[in-house]
Order: structure tokens, then C-alpha cells, then sequence
């Protein structure tokens, strides 16, 4: 009997499990709803500026074509699939930290300079500093040039609105193939348990 | 694999002019060194097999981790979709232009609706 409740618990907080997995499922899939929705709305609108043809498959760029956005995969404590999101904002965001005391330093420096002449050093070492910082922004660009340029320079700023719009859809997708994995690993774990279930209570009526 | 700068794997898209353009504006565009790319713009010219065979290659390939497909297109091809039992790459049903999406129609969620049948019991 301990091992059928036992099962049975076990079954309860898989189910529990589930139904909170598929609550958040339902509401990133809405979120994902609403991000495609402004996106596709923004699109008409600069469409309507720019003319019917300017944004189409026929203004891709392939040659420049690179993904800013990646997935990576890893595993999560239960073995199951985890997909981790990656992408070249979040590397960019981190340069930038890294770069602000720099630009503090510099700041300081530069008062120094008018009192003091021995800042011929320091200035030196800023410059030193700075260009590697001017190369990693430039090869950034160089890499993941930015598809708003395939529709042109000067953009309207309603595609710039559509593309925010679809790299929050690109989060939330993420988001929601993560939760569908779980969802499938609970399903299997609960088919699994079921079995089991089923089998332990066949054994005790056998026994009875 | 592919060429840019981050690492990891990609994102595929199949849907319709709009669909595709605004997800590659989110920056999940990318040919790898086969000049494959990892979208197929559909419109009314595509035929179902050219769809069915496009999702068919993102299956095979090991550097694509989730396919976008627009649930219109992904009803022309549900088939092959439910035959698709492993984790990856994901399979992500995505609402389109016209067409809002529409749960019961996804097929993990049809699936996961299966646990409360008698069918799974056998």
C-alpha cells in the first residue's frame, strides 16, 4: 500500500507541475501573440511609407546575412534539455560596462591635465585603452550588421519599432520552447508513473 | 557549421513574407557554409512538398535548435509534424498575419491534452 501512495503523491505533484507549466505556457504564448501583433502592425505602417515592395524577401541581404540571435543548449538538473538564448545585445552590453569606468578615468584625467604636466603618461595609457575599445564596436558591426539596413538607411521609425517588437518575439519563443520541453518531459514522467501505478494496484488485486 | 561571431545554434523560420522579414529583423537570419539558408519565405506559389521538404532539412540538420512555423503553414504539413517526437529541434507554432494561433490545433499541446485519455493507459 505505501508504495501505491507513494506513486500516487508522486503523480499528484506531477500533475501540479503540469498545470502551472501550461499556466505560464498560456501566458508567454499570449505575450508572443501581442509582440507579433504590434510587430506585424508596425510593419504595415512602414510599408506604408516606404512603398509596397521596400520591405520584402526581395531586399534581404544574404551576404550579409548573420544571426545576432543563438540558441544554446544545455541541461537543466532533471536531464532534460534547457535553451539558453544568446545574443549579440547582451555581449555589447558587457563591453559597454566595461568601458565606462574607462571613459570615467579619462574625464578625471583631462582636469588633471590643465594644473599638471607630468599627465603625459596617464594620457598615453588612455589612448592605449581606448582603441582596442573602438575595434570591438567596429568588429561587432563588421559581423552582425544590422538587418533594419538591408530596407535602407534612413529607416521610418516604425520598422525600427517592428524589429523591438520581434526580438521580444524571439525571447518569448525561446521562452515557450523551453516550457513545451518540460511540459514533454512531464508527460513522459507521468505515462511512466501511471504505469506503475497501474501495475502496483493489478499486484494487490492478484494478491487479494 | 554557421559563420557569425556567437556561438550556439539557430533559429529556423517558416512562415509568410511578414513572418520571415520581421523575424529576421529580430536577427535570427543566417546561410551556413552551404549557402542554406535557415528560413523559407512561403507564399502562394510555394507548394506543400517544397514546405514539407524545407522543414524536413531543418529536422536533419544539427545546427538548427528551434523551427518557427507559422500554424497556417504548419496545418499543411501536420503529418509530418506529429510524427516529430523528439525534444530537438524544437517545434514552435507561431500565429500569423492573418490567422490568430489557436491552441488546440498545436501539436504537443494535443499531445499533452492525450494524458487524460484512455489511449495512454494502454
Amino acid at each position: 500500500m505505501d508504495s501505491t501512495g507513494e506513486t500516487e503523491e508522486k503523480l499528484d505533484s506531477i500533475l501540479l507541475e503540469f498545470f502551472s507549466t501550461l499556466d505560464d505556457l498560456y501566458k508567454t504564448q499570449s505575450c508572443l501573440n501581442e509582440d507579433m501583433k504590434n510587430g506585424f502592425l508596425q510593419m504595415s505602417r512602414a510599408r506604408y511609407n516606404m512603398g509596397a515592395k521596400a520591405i520584402g524577401p526581395s531586399q534581404y541581404d544574404e551576404n550579409k546575412m548573420a544571426a545576432s540571435v543563438k540558441i544554446t543548449v544545455g541541461d537543466d538538473n532533471k536531464g532534460s534539455n534547457v535553451l539558453i538564448i544568446n545574443n549579440v545585445s547582451s555581449v555589447k552590453t558587457e563591453t559597454s560596462a566595461k568601458d565606462i569606468p574607462v571613459d570615467t578615468v579619462g574625464l578625471r584625467k583631462r582636469n588633471v591635465q590643465k594644473s599638471e604636466q607630468d599627465e603625459e603618461e596617464p594620457v598615453s595609457h588612455d589612448q592605449k585603452e581606448l582603441s582596442p575599445k573602438e575595434e570591438t564596436v567596429s568588429v561587432n558591426k563588421k559581423l552582425f550588421p544590422n538587418p533594419l539596413n538591408w530596407f535602407g538607411v534612413l529607416v521610418p521609425q516604425s520598422l525600427r519599432h517592428s524589429q523591438t517588437s520581434f526580438k521580444q518575439a524571439v525571447e518569448h519563443s525561446v521562452k515557450i520552447a523551453n516550457l513545451k520541453l518540460k511540459i514533454e518531459g512531464l508527460r513522459q514522467d507521468y505515462i511512466n508513473c501511471m504505469g506503475l501505478n497501474f501495475k502496483e494496484k493489478l499486484k494487490l488485486v492478484n494478491d487479494e | 557549421m554557421s559563420h557569425s561571431g556567437v556561438k550556439g545554434k539557430l533559429i529556423a523560420v517558416i512562415g509568410d513574407e511578414d513572418t520571415c522579414t520581421g523575424f529576421l529583423l529580430g536577427g535570427v537570419g543566417e546561410l551556413n557554409k552551404k549557402r542554406e539558408p535557415n528560413f523559407l519565405v512561403v507564399d502562394k506559389n510555394t507548394s506543400r512538398h517544397d514546405i514539407e521538404e524545407t522543414f524536413r532539412g531543418f529536422l536533419k540538420r544539427d545546427d538548427i535548435a528551434i523551427i518557427l512555423i507559422n500554424q497556417t503553414i504548419a496545418e499543411e504539413i501536420r503529418f509530418v509534424i506529429d510524427t516529430h517526437n523528439e525534444p530537438l529541434p524544437a517545434v514552435l507554432e507561431i500565429p500569423s498575419k492573418d490567422a490568430p494561433y489557436d491552441a488546440s490545433k498545436d501539436s504537443i499541446l494535443r499531445r499533452a491534452k492525450g494524458m487524460f485519455s484512455s489511449e495512454d493507459m494502454r
